[in-house]
């Protein structure tokens, strides 16, 4: 199914999960029942309020989003970091250690002469490249802090999701939208970064509609005064599914004002985050990441202000061989790096103290004051001493006869603090190639200038030796796989999955599994529609909370796995009488066989079979069958009309409930009379519902015969009006022994059309009733309407005149 | 006859062998392929000016503007190149992070012929030999600006 199919079938295929089915209809095409009542609206029923500690909502990192809906009651509905909070370096270094990301600066030079270190400005969209980068990264659907691709890019892959459980435990409405946000960081001299957002599933349902508005921003988390953002943006659910179709982004800006920076840099670093309100008005948010803005002069003249990501640990990156297999430009001053960072004691100059030398800046992806590089300025004293020191040693070696222009390196560079001038000696020189050298120091420049490195005490950086050319920073490669929303069905329905993979392999293998998680029974089972589908379709023949997890495999890297629950209610067995029928007639004590088939999700489970002879509770009957039928015999030793009711119970106590009309005369029960008037209700005639005059009606009846049928007439008429009834024969007589008594036969009104009515009377007081009705539809004529024909559930009205006589 | 319309000028150590001139457009390193050897490189806003490898001495850098090719200044050794001004200004930098000469106006932005003139480096050996830390400058570079024309063939 495509993903519009999926949505639009999520739109228009929401029920409460919960509800309880329809109550069983019955057939009975060989014995007409009266006719059904006029159809009448069913009142609305009263939403349930809404129980908050079983809603949820969030703003979540795509592969947190399964556990996130798991979690009753859960809204995080305040920002995730205190406004009034102070960043320090030492937490954003923490921060960077945690990023999984192999985020680096723009590959240093490439092996061809070109410009090196462009200024940076966001696109005026996200360029599909890094998009399809987002979409695969595994560190932007699961990093804490996101994919910081560099300290100019940076994405994350979200989901938001509602979900709205009423006090009824019914899910009453429902959004989930897995989202893309892209940041880009800017140093082409202005203070702000600009985001762009599109939804890459979009579901609603319920209390979600396509006219509900859900709000997405990009927000300031803290330094609220000196930080700005937009108004955000509120679409309809209805805009937001066809952004999945379009492709098109949402704009976003934040920006630093320098307003109370620190130092001549004007330095901020905040916190944003993503912010997503709800169409209660709640707001759910995803972050903190952090960002930094400055306004240092020592770039160039056209990237006087700066603003980028800061939740990554800044390297630079030497590699020793192109990608073609050549020697890199800078490969000796790689090695002599690698050389220093990995064996320094086989390094020239020896510490003087004799002690063993651990020169800074290898990186290895965590932060340690000790361990990294800072940047210093080369007017500095610093600096100065810094390259006098290196002369100094690298006078004190020979120069190579053999090497093209000999020039002496040193490690760490001159331009930081770490450099040879400062500290016990734990630097190193050594002679390289003059070509080499010199690609290398152009290369630290421009690494200084795009990766935006101040001249702070605390923005550490590092240095990589690769051994081959990097890739353009794609993560590494793992699939990247949602299980999709947590779903809520029925047992035994087709519930669909929506699960992505994402991967650049062709080859990658998908496999759903599902496991019991809770209340299931033992011995459920569930099957997939297609196990290796991304979105198929779960069935289970039990209730309860399923696990379900999608694995895929690259057959490159570890497989990769992301889970969902999917809630199933109880599903009532569906049970129908298959004997005796409505309204079949049956004589006193003749044995009445009941056998009523029913239907139940759950295979070869026990079920309890519950029967109502109608007796007032003195015939009732229970057993349990793991067969799918309730079967059983009775007889009914005095005439009426009974309405047995069979109760099927699952295993899980989901009922189903059948219920059929019988009819039991008595030839010897007596004999009966009705003579007299009765009022006439608005409506009692449909094809003149005003009628007022009253209703008239003469009926005899008596059994002649055991065998039947009864002999009489049956009369009745509408004083002033024109409709008349004249019995042609009677099927049935009931008389209880209650004393009451209802008459079946067939009749033709005053304009010939043929029908058939059911009269019926009470004693003490005289009330009767008359049914007529020509097949279906609405009753011709019903002077107390309702769903019910037992004798001994209807309510007939009063006469007027006359009276209900019985004869014994 | 060509007129220099102004000359500015910075002592400065050297870094990686390399002394960077800078247009006040500056915005972006290129990478020359340093294997060719040669005194100078031009490109976008960047004229990189290269020393001989030695240690231990400052660079001095005379920038001189001229409105057309002046006469060769003497000197040991000679290149040229073309350097492309977003901005008519150029100057002496410390590693593109500040500047160390005043600016040299020029006409107008566009192509300019640098012609780089090196004198002083056959005292460099002695000075490297000294190792005294005499931070005097010893290699002096003259880089004579002026307007490009099509017809000029450099960095040939």
């Amino acid at each position: 199914m495509s993903v519009l199919a999926a949505a639009l079938l999520s739109v228009t295929a929401v029920a409460p999960a919960q509800a309880a089915p329809p109550a069983p209809q019955q057939a009975a095409p060989s014995a007409p029942p009266p006719p059904a009542p006029a159809p009448t609206e069913k009142p609305a029923e009263k939403p349930a309020p809404v129980d908050p500690a079983r809603s949820s909502s969030g703003l979540v990192p795509r592969a947190q989003a399964g556990a996130a809906e798991a979690k009753a009651g859960l809204r995080r509905s305040t920002p995730p970091i205190d406004p009034d909070h102070k960043v320090t370096a030492e937490e954003f270094r923490v921060r960077a250690e945690r990023s999984t990301s192999k985020s680096y600066v723009p590959a240093p030079p490439s092996s061809s002469a070109g410009l090196i270190a462009p200024q940076v400005a966001p696109p005026a969209t996200p360029t599909k490249e890094f998009a399809d980068e987002c979409a695969g990264s595994y560190a932007a659907s699961a990093d804490e802090v996101g994919y910081v691709k560099n300290r100019y890019e940076w994405c994350r892959n979200m989901i938001a999701f509602h979900n709205i459980i009423d006090t009824r435990g019914n899910r009453s409405g429902y959004m989930w939208m897995d989202l893309t946000l892209i940041g880009y960081g800017r140093d082409d001299g202005t203070r702000n970064m600009r985001f762009f957002a599109r939804p890459n599933i979009v579901l609603f349902g319920g209390s979600y509609t396509p006219t509900t508005r859900v709000k997405l921003n990009v927000v300031c988390l803290n330094n609220l005064s000196s930080c700005s953002q937009g108004d955000g943006e509120s679409q309809t659910m209805a805009e937001w599914f066809a952004q999945t179709v379009t492709g098109n982004w949402l704009d976003f800006t934040l920006a630093s004002d320098g307003a109370g920076g620190s130092g001549a840099e004007l330095v901020q670093r905040n916190y944003f985050g993503a912010q997503i309100t709800f169409l209660d008005g709640v707001p759910s948010y995803n972050g903190p990441y952090g960002w930094r803005c400055d306004s240092a002069r020592y770039f160039a003249s056209t990237r006087t202000a700066a603003c980028v990501f800061f939740d990554v640990v800044p390297h630079l990156q030497y590699w020793l061989t192109n990608n073609d297999g050549t020697r890199s430009r800078h490969h000796a001053v790689a090695e002599h790096i690698r050389q220093a960072q990995d064996q320094p004691d086989t390094t020239h100059p020896p510490r003087p103290d004799g002690l063993p030398k651990v020169i800074p800046g290898k990186y290895t992806g965590e932060v340690a004051e000790d361990t990294a590089l800072e940047r210093i300025s080369s007017d500095t004293t610093a600096y100065t001493e810094n390259v006098n020191a290196k002369d100094r040693a690298c006078n004190r070696i020979p120069t190579p006869d053999d090497m093209e222009r000999p020039q002496c390196d040193e490690y760490p560079f001159a331009t930081t603090w770490q450099g040879a001038g400062r500290g016990p000696g734990d630097f190193s020189v050594k002679y390289v190639p003059g070509s080499e050298n010199e690609s290398a120091g152009a290369s630290l420049l421009a690494y200084y200038n795009s990766d935006r490195i101040l001249w702070l005490p605390e923005d550490f950086f590092y240095v990589q030796i690769l051994d081959n050319q990097p890739g353009d920073g794609r993560a590494d490669g793992r699939p990247v796989v949602s299980a999709g929303p947590n779903q809520f069905g029925d047992e035994g329905e087709a519930v669909r999955l929506y699960g992505t993979v994402r991967d650049d392999s062709p080859q990658v293998v998908n496999r759903w599994t599902w496991v019991p998680q809770e209340g299931v029974d033992e011995g459920a089972e569930c099957t997939f529609s297609d196990p290796r589908a991304p979105q198929p379709t779960i069935t289970c023949d039990d209730d309860g909370v399923f696990r379900v997890t999608l694995t895929a495999d690259d057959g490159v890297n570890p497989p990769t796995s992301a889970s969902a629950t999917v809630t199933l209610a109880n599903v009532a067995p569906l049970a129908y009488f298959d004997n005796p029928s409505p309204w079949q007639l049956f004589k006193v004590n003749d044995q009445v066989s009941v056998n009523v088939p029913f239907s139940d999700v759950t295979n070869d489970r026990v079920s309890t079979c519950r029967i109502d002879y109608d007796q007032n509770g003195q015939t009732v009957y229970s057993w349990q069958t793991t067969t799918r039928t309730c079967g059983h015999a009775h007889v009914f030793n005095s005439a009426g009309m009974y309405t047995i009711e069979m109760r099927v119970t699952d295993d899980d106590g989901g009922t189903g409930i059948a219920t059929v009309l019988v009819v039991v005369y008595d030839p010897n029960g007596g004999t009966a009379n009705i003579d007299g008037s009765t009022g006439t209700p608005q409506g009692a005639l449909t094809a003149d519902p005003n009628v007022t005059g009253d209703t008239y009606v003469n009926m005899a009846a008596a059994y002649y015969t055991t065998s039947g049928p009864p002999a009489g007439v049956t009369k009745s008429w509408i004083q002033n009006h024109g409709f008349r009834m004249e019995s042609t024969g009677l099927q049935w007589l009931v008389v209880t022994r209650d004393n009451k008594v209802a008459v079946r036969g067939d009749a033709r009104l005053a304009d010939g059309t043929v029908v058939q009515y059911v009269l019926y009377g009470w004693k003490n007081p005289d009330r009767i009733r008359l049914v007529v009705w020509n097949g279906t539809g609405p009753a011709i004529y019903d002077n107390s309407r309702s769903g019910e024909y037992d004798i001994d559930r209807i309510d007939p009205k009063v006469m007027k005149s006359g009276a209900v006589q019985i004869h014994r | 006859m060509a007129y220099r319309n102004g000359t500015v000028e910075a002592t400065l150590r050297p870094d990686r062998n390399m002394v960077l001139v800078i247009g006040t457009g500056f915005d972006e390193l290129f990478l020359p392929d340093f294997a060719a050897g040669r005194l100078c490189y031009g490109g976008p806003d960047v004229l990189y000016l290269m020393s001989d490898g030695g240690l231990g001495h400052d660079m001095h850098v005379v920038l001189e503007a001229w409105d057309a090719e002046p006469s060769p200044a003497p000197g040991e050794l000679t290149d040229s190149t073309v350097v492309s001004l977003a901005r008519p200004g150029i100057y002496v930098s410390r590693l593109t992070e500040s500047a160390a000469s005043p600016v040299l106006d020029l006409p107008e932005p566009g192509d300019y012929v640098a012609r780089v003139s090196v004198t002083g480096r056959r005292a460099l050996p002695a000075v490297r030999a000294a190792a005294s830390g005499d931070r005097r400058p010893v290699e002096h570079v003259l880089v004579q600006l002026w307007p490009s024309t099509p017809s000029i063939d450099v960095n040939s």
